[in-house]
C-alpha cells in the first residue's frame, strides 16, 4: 500500500503569508502548523519507508503497526489539507461558502488529534527498527568530534509534543470563537 | 510672569501621564520644572507607581511613537502647557552587568566540569581522569582566558549605553552560552576525541589565530572604551590608534565582532571540532546582524563617515 503523498501534500510547505488580508494568522503558529506537519512527513516516511522495504522477520509486525498508525495520520491531515486549501483558494476568488469555513474551524477538533496521535504511534513504532540499524546516527571517534543520537532525537520529537500540540490546537479553538461568532452576527445583520 | 506685555504661562508646567494602550489617565503632575529631564519625570512617576520602576518606564510623545530619552529635558519638547506623554511598561528589568557576568560565568564553570571528567558525565571509569592529548588542555586554557578576558571586561572596561534589559533576556542567553559550553566542552574532553588531523602544526597556526584575535578583540574594547568618557553616554566615530591591531577601524565598523569570529575560528580549528565550528557559525550571524545594526545608526547619525567601512567583514559583508 503506498499512499499518495504528491497532490495535496508539498503544499504543506508553502508558508502562509499575510497575503490573506482579512485573515491574520499567527505567522509562528502557521509555521509551526506547517514544519511539524513538513517534518513529520519526513520522519514518518521516512521511517515508515524502511520497515517496508526492509521485510525483517523480527520487526515485520511492527510494519503493520506502522502501516495503520501512517494510515492514521495520512487520511486525518490529508482531509485537514484538503479543506485548508479550498479555503484559501475560495477566499482569495472572495466567494468563501460558508461550509467550508465552518469546516475548517471544526473538523480540526477531531483531525488534529487524530494526526497526532498517528504521527506518536508511527514515531514510537518505529524506535526499535531505529535503534537497531542505528538510522542517521553518528558515533564517536570519529574525525570531526561529533556525534547524534536519532533515536534519542526522536525522543526529544516525541517529548516537545506536550507543549507544543495544546498551543496549537487552543489556539484553533480561539481563532474558531473569534471566527465563527462573527459570522454569527454578520448574519444577524443581513 | 509678564512677557513681551502678555501674561505668559512657563511651558511644561504641569505634565500628565496617559497609558499608551488604554489612554488611561495614571498620572497628573503639578508645578514641573520646565528644566526637568525625562528621568526626574519618571522618578516622579514612581513615587505614585511604585511598581514601576524608572528603568521599566517607556515615555513617548506619541503612544506608537520612540520613547524619549532619560536626557531630554521637558521645555524643549513639542508640549503645549500641559504634556500628555504616554506610558508603556517594558517589563521587569535586569542590568546589562548582572546579564554578563551570568552569561560568562557559566560556561567557564561548565567547562572545567567536563574537563576534569566530573562524575556521571563520561563512564565511571573515566572520573577525573585526564586527557593524553595536549591540545585537550591547551583548549581548555583558552576557552578559560576567553570567558576570563569576558568578566574582566564586563567589570572594568565596558561603557555601557543601556542599564538595563528585559528580564527574559537572562534566560534566553544564558540558555545560548551554557548550553553551547556544555556541547562543545563535551566533545573536546571526551575520552573518545580525534585530535586535529595535521597534528601539531594545525594547532600551532589555530592558536596563533586565537591569541592574535583575542589580543586585537581586547583592543578595540580599549579603544572604544576611550572613545567615551566615564558615565557619560556620548557616542563618536571609531579611528584608529597607535596600536596596530585597531587599524581595523579603517575598514570595518565592528572591529571587536570581526575578532571574535576570528577567535572562534581559530579555537574550531585548533579543536577540529563540529559543535565549535557551529557555535562560530550561529555567534558570526548574530554578530553580523548587530554589526549591520551598528554600522546603520553610525551612517545615520554620522554625516561624514568614511565610506570605505564595511559593518563586519573587510569589502565583503
Amino acid at each position: 500500500w503506498n499512499p499518495s503523498f504528491s497532490p495535496v501534500h508539498p503544499f504543506t510547505v508553502l508558508p502562509k503569508h499575510s497575503w490573506l488580508p482579512q485573515y491574520r494568522f499567527t505567522f509562528s503558529t502557521s509555521c509551526q502548523q506547517a514544519n511539524t506537519q513538513k517534518l513529520t512527513h519526513r520522519i514518518c516516511v521516512s521511517l515508515w519507508a524502511p520497515t517496508h522495504v526492509v521485510p525483517h522477520p523480527c520487526i515485520s509486525y511492527s510494519s503493520v503497526q506502522s502501516e495503520d498508525s501512517v494510515l492514521l495520520f495520512v487520511i486525518a491531515w490529508t482531509i485537514t489539507e484538503i479543506i485548508r486549501y479550498s479555503f484559501y483558494t475560495f477566499s482569495l476568488l472572495n466567494h468563501l461558502p460558508y461550509l467550508i469555513k465552518w469546516a475548517r474551524y471544526t473538523l480540526f477538533i477531531v483531525l488534529y488529534p487524530m494526526g497526532v496521535s498517528g504521527e506518536l504511534l508511527t514515531i514510537y513504532a518505529a524506535l526499535p527498527f531505529v535503534r537497531q540499524a542505528g538510522l542517521y546516527s553518528i558515533s564517536l571517534p570519529n574525525k570531526y568530534n561529533f556525534s547524534f543520537d536519532y533515536y534519542a532525537f526522536l525522543i526529544l520529537i516525541m517529548i516537545s509534543y506536550i507543549p507544543i500540540f495544546p498551543q496549537l490546537y487552543f489556539h484553533m479553538i480561539h481563532q474558531r470563537r473569534k471566527i465563527l461568532s462573527h459570522t454569527e452576527e454578520h448574519k444577524k445583520f443581513e | 510672569r509678564l512677557r513681551g506685555g502678555v501674561w505668559n504661562q512657563e511651558k511644561g508646567d504641569k505634565v500628565e501621564i496617559l497609558d499608551a494602550k488604554t489612554r488611561e489617565k495614571l498620572c497628573f503632575l503639578d508645578k514641573v520644572e520646565p528644566q526637568a529631564t525625562i528621568a526626574e519625570i519618571k522618578n516622579l512617576f514612581t513615587k505614585t507607581h511604585p511598581q514601576w520602576y524608572p528603568a521599566r518606564q517607556s515615555l513617548r510623545l506619541d503612544p506608537k511613537g520612540k520613547s524619549l530619552k532619560d536626557e531630554d529635558v521637558l521645555q524643549k519638547l513639542p508640549v503645549g502647557t500641559t504634556a500628555t506623554l504616554y506610558f508603556r511598561d517594558l517589563g521587569a528589568q535586569i542590568s546589562w552587568v548582572t546579564v554578563f557576568l551570568t552569561e560568562y560565568a557559566g560556561p567557564l564553570f561548565i567547562y572545567l566540569l567536563f574537563y576534569f571528567r566530573v562524575p556521571f558525565i563520561y563512564g565511571h571509569k573515566y572520573d577525573f581522569t585526564s586527557s593524553r592529548h595536549t591540545v585537550v588542555h591547551l583548549a581548555c586554557i583558552c576557552h578559560s582566558f576567553h570567558y576570563i578576558k569576558r568578566l574582566l571586561e564586563t567589570l572594568f572596561v565596558h561603557r555601557f549605553s543601556h542599564g538595563t534589559m528585559p528580564l527574559r533576556n537572562i534566560f534566553k542567553n544564558c540558555t545560548y552560552y551554557w548550553g553551547f559550553a556544555a556541547w562543545m566542552a563535551y566533545y573536546i574532553n571526551h575520552p573518545l576525541y580525534t585530535p586535529p588531523t595535521y597534528g601539531a602544526q594545525q594547532v600551532k597556526l589555530a592558536l596563533a589565530i586565537f591569541v592574535i584575535c583575542q589580543l586585537g578583540n581586547f583592543s578595540i574594547h580599549m579603544a572604544l572604551r576611550d572613545l567615551r568618557p566615564a558615565g557619560s553616554k556620548t557616542r563618536k566615530i571609531p579611528y584608529p590608534t597607535k596600536n596596530p591591531f585597531t587599524w581595523l577601524f579603517l575598514l570595518v565598523s565592528c572591529p571587536n565582532y570581526t575578532y571574535e569570529v576570528g577567535s572562534w575560528i581559530g579555537f574550531a580549528i585548533m579543536t577540529q571540532c563540529l559543535p565549535v565550528a557551529l557555535f562560530s557559525l550561529v555567534g558570526f550571524t548574530q554578530m553580523t546582524i548587530w554589526a549591520k545594526g551598528k554600522h546603520r545608526s553610525y551612517l545615520k547619525e554620522f554625516r561624514d563617515y568614511p565610506p570605505l567601512r564595511m559593518p563586519i567583514i573587510p569589502f565583503l559583508l
